[in-house]
């Protein structure tokens, strides 16, 4: 489909528009209002933090489901989709796969709240499309770093 | 491709195209896409129902 | 997916921007969208009270998208410029309307990226974004036969936008989606809204 309209008409839409806001579907029904409120993004940057470090250590999904002692159908849940909700069971295993804090994991899966803001810059570099499978690339690697770098200083309570 | 048509099935194109103010082949297309939606929805399991809103009676499509 | 070269307007110092205006919202456009949307909402939602959260913030994009690529009965859009997203909308070509007798294109969701909206930043990065997407979903729906007819539900601060800016027929509150007004175009308006955007 193809939509061609002159400058004018867009310079006009614009001008008129002003302050007001746009938008078109449904509120909050009143079971989303009354729950918590899922965490896209750090259900996103959660699953990108499994995916790369599974990649960094060579690990299929099956291969570190094993390690986890955690459904594989989880695992790819955690990795594929930014609404799933990871089991706390399925973090503390990857926590300990992984050697990073259980705290510190579970708070960055969205199952236990931060002190502080957290570590959003890093995190939405980190948010990024990544592939499931391959070692990591440089730019990846840096990303890797800098995230878990954030989590860590976090813990030990730096700014 | 052409389509052929009984004359009852074309008294009810005409019909429909006429009530929702869309061509003959914009309503066929639309019937396309109701019957991929359906097809869609029950192959993932899921039931179509037909609610009576004055008795809230509900009976399931069937679709076999 | 096919591109058309659009027009948004910055909001800091009223210059038009080149910009492109999609007809899919594909997997890398999604990401991007949950990506860099999210981290603005869920600042907003930590610092305001939940009365002046951004009302779609629960909307599930990938769910309602979950089909869009499987039947034809669902299209989607979204705006880019300048690397970012800006706005994305899904319409629906199959719905059955029970408020009239004609066929009318469905705009399902529509929406601006956080950046975009007054509540969240002022002044906007970009302007015109939402109407651009009004006038995405006009255009389909003349291409797909339905004359420019197109029905949506708005949410509770954008009903001054389609009354007034885009003068679109006020239907009425639908108790099928939580008392929400219901709109719409009738062919004759949405025609005028391409000729001429926006009535005062």
């Amino acid at each position: 489909m193809k939509l061609n309209l002159p400058k004018d008409w867009f310079i006009r839409a614009a001008k008129l528009e002003g302050d007001c806001e746009v938008g078109a579907g449904s509120p909050p029904t009143a079971i989303q209002s009354a729950t918590p409120m899922i965490s896209v993004f750090t259900h996103l940057t959660f699953g990108r933090l499994v995916l790369l470090l599974r990649r960094k250590l060579g690990l299929s999904i099956e291969q570190l489901a094993a390690r986890a002692e955690a459904a594989t159908e989880e695992l790819q849940a955690i990795e594929d989709d930014p609404y799933h909700e990871p089991e706390p069971s399925t973090v503390y295993g990857l926590a300990q796969v992984f050697g990073l804090s259980v705290t510190k994991m579970m708070q960055a899966a969205g199952l236990a709240v931060a002190k502080k803001l957290p570590l959003n810059k890093e995190a939405v570099r980190f948010a990024t499309d990544a592939k499931p499978t391959g070692p990591l690339s440089p730019e990846e690697q840096h990303a890797l770093e800098a995230y878990i770098a954030t989590l860590l200083d976090d813990e030990r309570g730096k700014e | 491709m052409t389509l052929n048509l009984t004359d009852a099935e074309m008294d009810a194109l005409e019909a429909l195209a006429g009530q929702k103010d869309l061509n003959k082949t914009a309503i066929i297309r639309q019937a396309l896409r109701l019957y991929q939606l359906v097809d869609q929805r029950m192959r993932e399991g899921k039931k179509l129902f037909i609610e009576d809103d004055v008795n809230k009676v509900k009976s399931e499509l069937m679709l076999v | 997916m096919e591109a058309s070269v659009i027009y948004l307007v910055r909001g800091a110092d009223e210059s038009l921007v080149e910009a492109v205006l999609l007809d899919d919202l594909d997997k890398p456009h999604l990401e991007q969208l949950e990506a860099t949307w999210a981290p603005v909402v869920e600042q907003v939602k930590r610092t305001t009270p939940r009365d002046r959260w951004p009302e779609d913030w629960h909307w599930n994009w990938r769910d309602k998208l979950s089909h869009a690529h499987q039947t034809f009965g669902q299209r989607g859009f979204c705006i880019t410029c300048e690397g970012g997203l800006q706005g994305a909308m899904l319409v629906d070509l199959a719905s059955l309307s029970n408020k009239g007798t004609r066929s009318v294109l469905y705009v399902d969701y529509l929406a601006v990226a956080p950046w975009n909206r007054s509540a969240i930043q002022t002044p906007k990065r970009f302007k015109a974004v939402g109407g651009t997407l009004i006038a995405a979903a006009v255009q389909l729906s003349i291409d797909e036969g339905f004359k420019g007819r197109i029905g949506l539900h708005s949410l509770p601060g954008a009903r001054r936008f389609y009354e007034k800016n885009c003068g679109m027929t006020i239907i009425g509150p639908d108790p099928q989606k939580q008392n929400l007004t219901y709109y719409e175009f009738t062919s004759e308006q949405a025609n005028a809204f391409l000729a001429k955007p926006l009535t005062k």
